[in-house]
């Protein structure tokens, strides 16, 4: 019976690559596809080992080749071909069960039943092609990336060994050598393996398995081989470090006793202590000390412990001119404070007198301001008063004229002007003469009482009841300023004996006040002698006092 | 733990990977399938308080122009021979199947699913004649599929 498929084994016999293209995914390369990827990874392991030229294990790999006689890059593929061994398999030939495993630690596979299965298949399926087309030949090869499967096969059983790389020849034989032993040892187990992994013999097979698995490990054998070796390298690199560190102090402190001569002409001896440099010798004066001490700083950054000496006679000489120095200047410094300190007594005196004298004008300026302060404030209230009084005034003054505009709006003798009774237009005198006519008299005392009725309400405002007495110009006016006085005080006469007069107590308010001839009345252009011969009256209210003093009182 | 390996048979597109997907606890990939004829999954079962496990092998369907690597047969304890109701042609070939596999494994066990069991009308589900071994099956419905792996599992155990 054929054991492969007729379509896969006409796609095989007619492209052959293209079916391990095709393949290669799933099992990995086929073995000469292998072959080459090996050799390629081989190469470029070897390329990276040469590139790594300064290392130490090219250094040692030098010294192997010469001590031994064989060449260097039989060393560098006898590096290149150690692959390591992270996990086994024993794999039960028949049913594809997995008998035992064994794993390095972290390297663990999950579901390893089924992985064993799922290989077994693989193998299965390319051994049929293999066996097909080529010669009876099994497989003992699988590699996919990095990991190879390397599979060999006994009696009932086969070994399945994963591994980083494809194993040499050397690595095949010992893996074929163990599982020789095992199978040997278990073979009537593995006849009669029926997929119960409960038996005894899984056990001692895989702890078997699995120590196996550690031996063949590089680093595991190379430390059993020789693990006094590594001690011995690493006392070796010690020493070494600690005799570099040694010469390294030796050179710095020569180095520095070398510099501070050259800088300073003095020997001194530097020794290196724990973190510090001790200095020790003896040096010409302080100033080589701070010197050296200099120079230190600026070649190391220990701390520096000057244990340096300075001759006797030299600290003798520099305290005696230190000494004479420091008194000169005491005994300066001490005048000098004497007198800053009279100066300051002096001044402080002075500051003190003057202190008093600003006292007292700031006293005393503060008492002026009180009472500036007190007489603004009272000259304030005085003009709020008197602004209220002018205020009340010039209301009575506005009423007093309304009413008199009132009742006499139809009398000839009211002058709407100016709020006066002027009679001059009748004529109560006759030229030259002081008697008044009784008729006349008699309207001009009507009109007057009538007059008065109104002023005597307002009387705590009126200051004056002026009747003005006028003349014509005929004569000298010093003869018409005595007649027109004589006529005044004949009508003022007459009028404080009037009853409105006296019960009202308003004869102290009537003056008599004279104009002669200086307000003669003329029409066009021609003196009207009658007209001007007569009598006005007026009232005076007490405002223009009020006015003046406020007026007054601003100008202050 | 007792474990064995059964394979899952049966023509292509009866329904097998439907089935076993359904059904496992872990798998590999399905390209498997298609590229080396075979995918590996498996089933843990607690029977009578002890632990089994079946590896299943899910093979790739066989025609008479395809024939798949007896390699897959060999070691079986068992197989589901798996055929789809509505083509008759795959439940006739399930004898093929049968004969081939115990040829390879003569002491092994077997069970038979009618697949796709849903594409069924339920008059023409009663039609149908079954035994002790031979289950209606459907993975789309979650039809018996249980049941025919527990069965398998028992007989491989007597």
């Amino acid at each position: 019976m054929k054991r492969v498929t007729p379509a896969i084994s006409k796609g095989i016999a007619e492209n052959k690559e293209s079916m391990i293209d095709a393949l290669y995914p799933i099992m990995g390369g086929m073995i000469s596809k292998y072959v080459t990827q090996a050799i390629k990874e081989l190469m470029e392991t070897i390329n990276k080992k040469i590139e790594s030229g300064l290392s130490f294990e090219n250094y040692k790999r030098k010294a192997k080749a010469k001590l031994s006689g064989v060449s260097e890059t039989e060393l560098l593929l006898e590096e290149s071909s150690g692959a390591t061994l992270s996990s086994l398999f024993v794999i039960h030939k028949e049913t594809s069960l997995l008998i035992a495993e064994a794993h390095l630690e972290n390297k663990e596979i999950d579901d390893v039943h089924m992985v064993a299965s799922m290989a077994s298949a693989i193998k299965d399926f390319i051994n049929d092609w293999v066996t097909y087309n080529e010669n009876q030949n099994e497989v003992q090869i699988l590699s996919y990336g990095n990991a190879t499967l390397y599979i060999e096969s006994a009696g009932s059983v086969y070994v399945i060994a994963f591994l980083d790389a494809e194993p040499d020849y050397e690595q095949r034989s010992e893996i074929n050598s163990f599982f020789g032993q095992i199978v040997k040892e278990y073979a009537s187990f593995f006849q009669i393996f029926e997929g119960d992994d409960s038996a005894d013999e899984i056990v001692t097979l895989s702890s078997k398995l699995k120590e196996y698995l550690y031996e063949q490990q590089p680093s595991t054998k190379e430390d059993k081989k020789n693990p006094a070796k590594y001690i011995f390298i690493v006392i070796a690199l010690l020493l070494l470090a600690y005799g570099i560190y040694l010469f390294n102090a030796w050179y710095i402190k020569n180095s520095l006793e070398d510099t501070v001569y050259a800088q300073t002409g003095e020997k001194i001896n530097i020794n290196d202590e724990d973190d510090s440099y001790v200095l020790t010798g003896k040096v010409a004066s302080t100033d080589v000390i701070y010197e050296i001490e200099k120079i230190m700083t600026r070649h190391t950054k220990k701390d520096i412990n000057n244990n340096l000496l300075v001759p006797m006679t030299y600290i003798d000489k520099r305290l005696k001119n230190e000494r004479s120095t420091g008194t000169d200047s005491l005994s300066k410094l001490e005048n000098k404070f004497l007198f800053l300190e009279r100066n300051f007594g002096k001044s402080m005196n002075g500051m003190q007198e003057k202190i008093l004298e600003l006292r007292k004008e700031l006293k005393s300026s503060d008492e002026r301001l009180k009472i500036l302060l007190k007489n603004t404030t009272d000259e304030i209230t005085v003009l709020k008063e008197e602004k209220q009084r002018i205020k009340q005034v010039l209301e009575v003054k506005s009423k007093i004229y309304a009413r008199l505009d009132n009742v006499f709006s139809t009398n000839p003798y009211y002058n709407k002007k100016d709020h006066t009774l002027d009679f001059r237009k009748l004529e109560v005198f006759a030229s030259g003469k002081v008697v008044y006519d009784q008729e006349m008299i008699q309207i001009i005392a009507d009109a007057f009482t009538k007059y008065m009725t109104i002023i005597v309400e307002y009387k705590e405002y009126i200051r004056h009841i002026i009747i003005e007495g006028h003349s014509d110009s005929t004569g000298t006016e010093e003869d018409n300023m005595a007649l027109s006085s004589k006529r005044a005080l004949s009508v003022k006469y007459y009028f404080e004996r009037l009853s409105i007069v006296k019960q009202y107590h308003m004869q102290s308010f009537i003056k008599a006040q004279v104009f002669g001839s200086s307000r003669a009345i003329s029409v066009n252009g021609v003196e009207d002698k009658k007209a001007s011969r007569g009598i006005k009256v007026k009232f005076d209210l007490k405002e223009s006092r009020i006015l003046d003093n406020a007026r007054r009182m601003i100008n202050d | 733990m007792i474990r064995k390996k059964i394979l899952l048979l049966g023509d292509f597109s009866v329904g097998k990977t439907s089935l076993v997907r359904r059904y496992v606890d872990g798998s590999f990939d399905d390209k498997y399938l298609t590229t080396i004829g075979v995918k590996i999954s498996k089933k843990l079962f607690n029977i009578k308080g002890e632990d089994h496990e079946m590896i299943i092998w899910d093979v790739e369907g066989s025609t008479p122009s395809k024939k798949i690597s007896l390699g897959y047969y060999r070691g079986a304890s068992g197989a589901i021979l798996v055929g789809d109701i509505t083509r008759k042609e795959t439940i006739e070939g399930l004898a093929a199947h049968k004969e081939v596999f115990l040829s390879e494994n003569p002491d092994a066990k077997f069970v038979i699913a009618y697949n796709k069991a849903d594409m069924l009308s339920d008059m023409a589900r009663e039609r149908i004649t079954l035994d002790s071994d031979i289950f209606l099956t459907s993975a789309k419905n979650d039809m018996n599929v249980e049941r025919l792996f527990m069965k398998l599992m028992e007989k491989m155990l007597k």
